[in-house]
């Protein structure tokens, strides 16, 4: 939160001494008209800045030797790699000898994604008929779901019976049934319960 | 070996089967956010442009800008939310900063040809603002949170060892559930069944007690960069490229306990807490075109492309429970299967797409700026929340994580649906001061009749613009409704809190022209 107030004080303080060329102006309004901004160029120089081109080629020739041989057409003897007699650069050696660093061993994330029971999304179809004709034909299918939103509600708790599992694909019976033995890898070991009491 | 290699497989295609769908309307279902002015006239922003919003809504607004502007809004926010649970009431107030929009926009004339300029800016915006707070509680004598343990588990066909691991397929909620004996399995009529322990009190009649307290934090931010060309003032064109940046933070408790004096019914009390969070990045685009058929009259049309992020969740948990044993109370957190450390999943998620279509009439476009008196704004705007996709964010998916990602996008495609959602404004201008009124109706996106929902936006506010700055002051107050159901089952009919929020939001625009 302190941070929130710093930058927007900092900010306050840039906006506020930013200056703008409409302070003795009417302040132009986009929405409404916006006026082409005129970039006034400053010509003024002075005689520090004013410099030739051979003054620029001696100061470059003085600050920078490698510029200087890149910039005489008649040097071929120069190779921008060669420094003092016989010595060459090379961009692969260094005097430091290479290190292995040890890198230690992590163990792996868990990559498990938060999750829903996608099946408790599924919408019954509820046929709503013509109110003229009050049961048929079918004038139209609408998707609906059951809700128990209060405790007084007709819609009492029921048991869950395992034998009433007519699904295929799905265990919504709640039903211990393991499909294999015990999964174990070597990146898990297994993490024991306390004691019940 | 290579039952190893197969468990190996299971744990990688798992990697990035993804989340659930409520994250879809977390990140597509919200109001508009921005600069004091666009606030004040309801977001209607879409053809009238000359304001660095535009660029977040319908770039070639920008095309009316030919010189420049730096602008900073910050906002404050006060939720208060009421919430509705199974017939109990309850209220909660939480308030929080917003960094809104910062941005800068120079417009410029074409070098090669004097009927063009051209405009270019950088923003950024705070698009959702996710900080808040809910809170409800009720007695329930239908259904207990614990069950989607309970179904999750038997739906997984793994062992207890299979789950009890440092490295577990369920280490958020159906491991710490074993763990604590929360949950555990008992022999009913010779059938081996996973039950909850709050189930026995359910069972018999009677009710438990349901709290839950949610707080979120964070936001959906985004830096734009646009491109706009103004044509003869007829036709202007934009585009913005966008990178939006996800934090989001989120930190649910759950409490159930047993109301009653009775010690013997082998439930206490549980406390769930559930801290996660989302953080990403991604890329958008919007394209934007204004007509102006008559110097005062523009048209617009503007298409949002979806954000497509790449995410990531950062999640651990934790669960205390009380069984009234010898041992009254067991507590783990998550970290213990998964590895000792915070557990992070990644994939992909693509966003609704939008499109906007506006008018707006200009009352006196006129370069003096004590004749101009002011505008009316209207935006349409088209979301298809049940375009939305989450996509793996693997290179070679497998068949499981396909067939889970085929439901997952069903499941989106069938709940939700598009919206229209509508926003008015206008602004009356006299001299350097400036008055506006907005409005904004954001429709309900659920395809379920029992979920009544909708967001409506009313704005107010003043301006100043003079000596070279514009400063803006807006006050929005949205009234919200919305659902959360605490947790979903599967084989009983679930329920839902209803919440109302009220949200005042003031926003401040600070601004210098070039």
């Amino acid at each position: 939160m302190h941070t929130k107030y710093f930058i927007f004080s900092f900010l306050l303080i840039v906006f506020t001494s930013c200056s703008n060329s409409y302070k003795t102006t009417q302040t132009p309004d986009d929405v409404y008209y916006s006026p082409i901004s005129v970039l006034k160029v400053q010509e003024e120089v002075t005689s520090e800045q004013y410099t030739n081109a051979d003054e620029r080629q001696i100061r470059m020739s003085k600050y920078d030797r490698r510029w200087n041989h890149f910039n005489d057409d008649y040097n071929y003897q120069y190779n921008p790699y060669q420094y003092g007699y016989g010595y060459y650069y090379n961009p692969f050696y260094s005097p430091y000898p290479a290190y292995h660093f040890h890198i230690n061993q992590q163990p792996a994330i868990n990559s498990t994604p938060r999750t829903v029971n996608l099946n408790s999304y599924i919408f019954h179809q509820q046929y709503v008929v013509d109110p003229k004709t009050s049961n048929s034909p079918i004038r139209f299918t609408q998707p609906v779901r059951h809700y128990n939103n209060s405790n007084q509600s007709g819609n009492t708790r029921t048991y869950i019976n395992p034998s009433q599992n007519t699904s295929a694909g799905d265990n919504n019976t709640r039903t211990y049934s393991p499909s294999s033995g015990n999964h174990s890898s070597s990146s898990s070991t297994e993490v024991v319960r306390p004691k019940r009491g | 070996m290579k039952k190893y290699f197969l468990f190996l497989l299971i744990l990688i295609s798992a990697t990035s089967i993804a989340q659930i769908p409520e994250d879809v309307l977390r990140y597509s279902w919200h109001t508009h956010n921005g600069s004091a002015r666009y606030m004040a006239i309801g977001g209607a922003m879409g053809s009238l442009g000359g304001e660095l919003s535009a660029s977040f809504i319908n770039p070639a607004g920008l095309g009316l800008f030919k010189s420049g502007a730096l602008s900073f809004s910050p906002a404050f926010l006060h939720n208060q939310n009421e919430s509705n649970y199974r017939d109990a009431a309850g209220k909660q107030i939480h308030n929080a900063f917003s960094f809104g929009q910062l941005g800068y926009v120079a417009g410029f004339s074409d070098p090669t040809d004097a009927s063009k300029t051209h405009a270019i800016s950088i923003g950024f915006n705070q698009t959702i603002n996710f900080n808040n707070h809910i809170q409800y509680a009720a007695l329930n004598n239908y259904s207990s949170f614990s069950e989607q343990f309970a179904e999750e588990f038997a739906k997984a066909n793994l062992s207890i060892n299979d789950v009890l691991s440092s490295n577990s397929p369920l280490p958020y909620t159906a491991a710490p559930a074993l763990y604590t004996y929360l949950m555990d399995t008992v022999t009913i009529n010779g059938i081996v069944q996973i039950k909850t322990a709050p189930e026995y009190l359910l069972d018999s009649g009677k009710s438990v007690f349901q709290s839950v307290d949610k707080t979120t934090r964070g936001g959906l931010y985004e830096l734009a960069i646009s491109f706009a060309s103004n044509i003869k003032e007829k036709w202007l064109y934009g585009i913005t490229l966008g990178i939006p940046i996800m934090s989001y933070h989120s930190q649910t408790t759950f409490t159930e306990s047993d109301p009653t004096t009775d010690t013997s019914n082998k439930f206490g009390s549980f406390t769930y807490t559930d801290n996660y969070k989302t953080s990403g990045v991604g890329i958008n685009a919007k394209f934007g075109v204004i007509y102006r058929p008559k110097p005062y009259i523009r048209l617009g049309l503007a298409i949002h492309t979806p954000h497509f992020l790449s995410l990531s969740d950062t999640r651990t948990t934790r669960l205390t429970t009380n069984l009234e044993g010898p041992i009254a109370q067991y507590d783990c957190a998550s970290t213990i299967f998964t590895n000792n450390q915070a557990g992070v999943s990644k994939y992909g998620f693509n966003s609704a797409w939008k499109a906007i279509i506006s008018g707006s009439y200009v009352f006196r476009e006129e370069e003096n700026i004590k004749r101009q008196r002011g505008f009316l704004s209207a935006d349409v705007e088209y979301v298809r929340h049940r375009a939305s996709r989450f996509t793996s964010n693997n290179e070679l998916p497998t068949k499981e994580e396909t067939a889970y990602y085929k439901q997952l996008n069903t499941v989106v495609k069938n709940e939700y649906k598009s919206c229209v959602n509508v926003r008015i404004g206008g602004e009356l201008k006299y001299n350097v001061m400036m008055g506006r009124l907005g409005f904004a109706y954001y429709s309900n996106p659920y395809k379920d009749l029992a979920f009544r929902a909708g967001k409506t936006m009313l704005s107010g506010g003043l301006g100043y613009r003079d000596k070279g700055i514009f400063i803006d002051l807006t006050y929005v107050y949205t009234m919200s409704k919305d659902v959360d159901l605490p947790y979903r089952l599967a084989d009983r009919d679930n329920t839902f809190a209803n919440i109302n929020q009220q949200q005042g939001n003031v926003v401040a625009t600070f601004g210098v022209k070039f």
